[in-house]
């Protein structure tokens, strides 16, 4: 049975106006197996995570160009190709933003519903109860800004579902959201995709990742740094920025991490995390570490032993 | 000994329509002494942002009074009212719509400076220890809000609100929406202001974390009504009030969870607050048939710890 998505060696480049095309995403692998699996993509801002999900959908934004790799959904390649999206979904970080204001929730529902071969008002209906949105009838009628921000967001989530895809895509779901509303929102994710929906959860935030994830994938600088089952990486991190991201959750007394993330003109050489890291050696300022892929998880560190393919540094 | 500032009984209702009350605020009193920071919680729609407003001035409540040293506000004119101004300040909830996007960095520091009219010769100055406060280089002075990161232009409305050197600042969800190691560096960042520069916040926000690393006291607030208020250990290690329980429920876990669910299955959206009555009624899991009828009166457990709810009176 092919893996629901798989991602090999992604490399996109970033080019400001007419000046030189500099590697950001190098080197990316991922992969989805399990139909319903939850993978969580977890890094800051600037990491590159929004960039990878917009890859799949061949969507990535202007100065952005895919320089390698393959894309493959259910075991067909969809790389550079808008091919995947009628088996993908993607719910956005700020559903206020998404959501067209002029038009009704209904007619935006229709819209997905008429896409996928679906008529009439009884796929609608069905679609906001999925998502356990009151009065689903008077809804349809409502315009966008009639509704919180928590209702939004399911709306959204019901327009992802009505698609029936094999992929949902969230990015940053519940960052705007309220704490209480943010949890049942969550929780909505979880349990309204069917059996052959899996999700790709993108978010900053480990508590997020502690709720949902099965496998968590850490990224920093454009470079997937280390993959791991999510009790995995909870209990025994081992790259050294997924242990400080650790220590900035709130029980652990909210430690900040020193320095700031690179941009994306001008990253550092060899690892991009040389100069914020604790457990610096000499090398990483030159070399990308190679991979160690023990007992199921992948790390990218020069404190491990390598296994395996070493990371083309590519055009850099 | 008389407190900072202090909002008596204040009523503020909009002309709204949609999904938000327009009840604002319902008969809300809240005390902060000098030096006592507070924690000002609760969801969107539940007022606390206008409850900062309304406190600074920046909005006349419908009834009620605020009190600024023992004065009521609508007393000041002229040279008090720019002082009370001066050392009351806010950091607005989005950068997007505080920062001025036609100006500079250092002219939005110069702003304030200008306003309350500071010689122009210290204004250098002002500004470059400003900037040093949270950690802002000085080569960004020439750029505009739109070239910062979220965290920076953050840093920089935190720094527009210090210029003056206020007593108090009212922080209106200063880290929402930034990453959990940015949140980490600004309220590290705020903490060690908080201390040095001898500021009172009012910290609103809806995330019990950010309000536990800075203030000393929380204020629940639910539909225009504080319902629970006390010391922040107290109220997060014992919450009184059901609202209260449930926001620290809905916390995320700090690792996965062994075995399966923790507790709430996704519930619907929740209805309108009564007229009468308890403003939690509608999400309330310990409502009783009571709940409907009257409001509930407060009550204090020790410590200056009290809430409002019928279930904690004393049979």
């Amino acid at each position: 049975m092919d893996p629901v998505l798989e991602v090999e060696n992604l490399g996109i480049t970033y080019r400001r106006g007419k000046g030189p095309a500099v590697p950001f995403i190098q080197g990316l692998d991922l992969v989805l197996s399990a139909p319903a699996e939850i993978f969580c993509l977890v890094g800051e801002s600037g990491s590159g995570k929004t960039l990878t999900a917009l890859a799949l959908f061949d969507a990535l934004p202007p100065g952005f160009e895919r320089f390698s790799g393959r894309i493959r959904l259910c075991g067909e390649d969809i790389t550079g190709s808008a091919k995947g999206r009628d088996r993908m979904a993607y719910v956005f970080q700020d559903p206020g933003a998404a959501l067209n204001p002029v038009f009704t929730v209904g007619r935006q529902l229709a819209g997905v519903a008429r896409s996928r071969g679906f008529a009439g008002r009884a796929p609608l209906l069905d679609a906001l109860k999925a998502v356990s949105l009151p009065y689903p009838e008077e809804r349809l009628m409502s315009y966008p800004h009639e509704l919180s921000g928590g209702m939004q967001q399911r709306v959204l989530i019901a327009m992802a579902l009505l698609s029936r895809p094999r992929l949902m895509v969230a990015d940053e779901p519940t960052t705007s959201l309220d704490l209480t509303v943010q949890d049942r929102i969550l929780r909505l994710l979880k349990e309204s995709r069917g059996a052959g929906t899996a999700l790709l959860l993108i978010t900053h935030d480990f508590g997020v990742v502690a709720e949902m994830a099965a496998r968590v994938g850490v990224m920093y600088a454009g470079r997937l740094v280390e993959t791991a089952p999510v009790r995995d990486l909870f209990n025994h991190p081992l790259h050294p920025y997924t242990r400080l991201l650790l220590e900035a959750r709130p029980s652990r007394g909210m430690k900040p991490i020193p320095g700031e993330a690179p941009g994306l003109t001008r990253p550092p050489g060899g690892c991009p995390f040389h100069p914020r890291c604790p457990d610096v050696l000499p090398v990483c300022h030159t070399v990308f570490p190679a991979e160690f892929s023990p007992d199921g998880r992948t790390v990218f560190c020069h404190l491990y032993p390598s296994t395996g393919k070493a990371i083309d540094a590519g055009l850099g | 000994m008389t407190p900072l500032i202090e909002a008596r009984s204040v009523y503020k209702t909009f002309a709204g329509r949609g999904a938000f009350p327009a009840r604002a605020l319902q008969g809300v009193s809240l005390s902060l002494t000098a030096g006592e920071s507070t924690g000002l919680v609760g969801e969107t729609g539940s007022g606390k942002s206008t409850l900062g407003k309304v406190m600074l001035g920046l909005l006349a409540p419908d009834h009620g009074d605020v009190l600024a040293g023992g004065r009521p506000l609508s007393a000041l004119h002229g040279r008090e009212l720019a002082d009370f101004r001066r050392r009351f300040q806010m950091v607005f909830q989005q950068t997007q719509g505080s920062l001025n996007p036609y100006f500079s960095v250092e002219e939005i520091l110069r702003e304030p400076l200008a306003v309350h009219r500071i010689p122009s010769a210290e204004h250098a100055r002002r500004v470059g220890e400003a900037l040093a406060s949270v950690h802002l280089l000085p080569e960004i002075l020439s750029k505009k809000p739109r070239q910062l990161s979220g965290g920076q232009r953050q840093r920089l409305a935190i720094a527009r609100s210090l210029i003056l050197q206020p007593s108090m600042v009212v922080l209106d969800e200063p880290v929402s929406g930034l990453d959990l190691s940015v949140q980490a560096q600004l309220l590290e960042m705020l903490a060690g202001l908080q201390e040095c520069m001898r500021l009172t916040y009012l910290l609103i926000s809806h995330d019990l974390d950010v309000v536990a690393r800075l203030c000393a006291r929380i204020a629940v607030l639910v539909a225009g009504r504080i319902v629970e208020s006390g010391p922040a250990g107290d109220v997060l290690s014992a919450p009184l009030h059901p609202y209260t329980k449930r926001l620290l429920a809905a916390r995320l876990p700090d690792a996965p969870r062994d075995g399966e669910e923790g507790n709430a299955e996704s519930e619907p959206a929740r209805g309108e607050p009564p007229e009468a009555g308890c403003p939690f009624l509608p999400g309330c899991p310990e409502r009783g048939e009571d709940c409907a009828a009257e409001a509930p009166p407060w009550v204090e457990a020790q410590n200056g710890h009290g809430a409002a709810c019928l279930r904690l009176r004393k049979p």
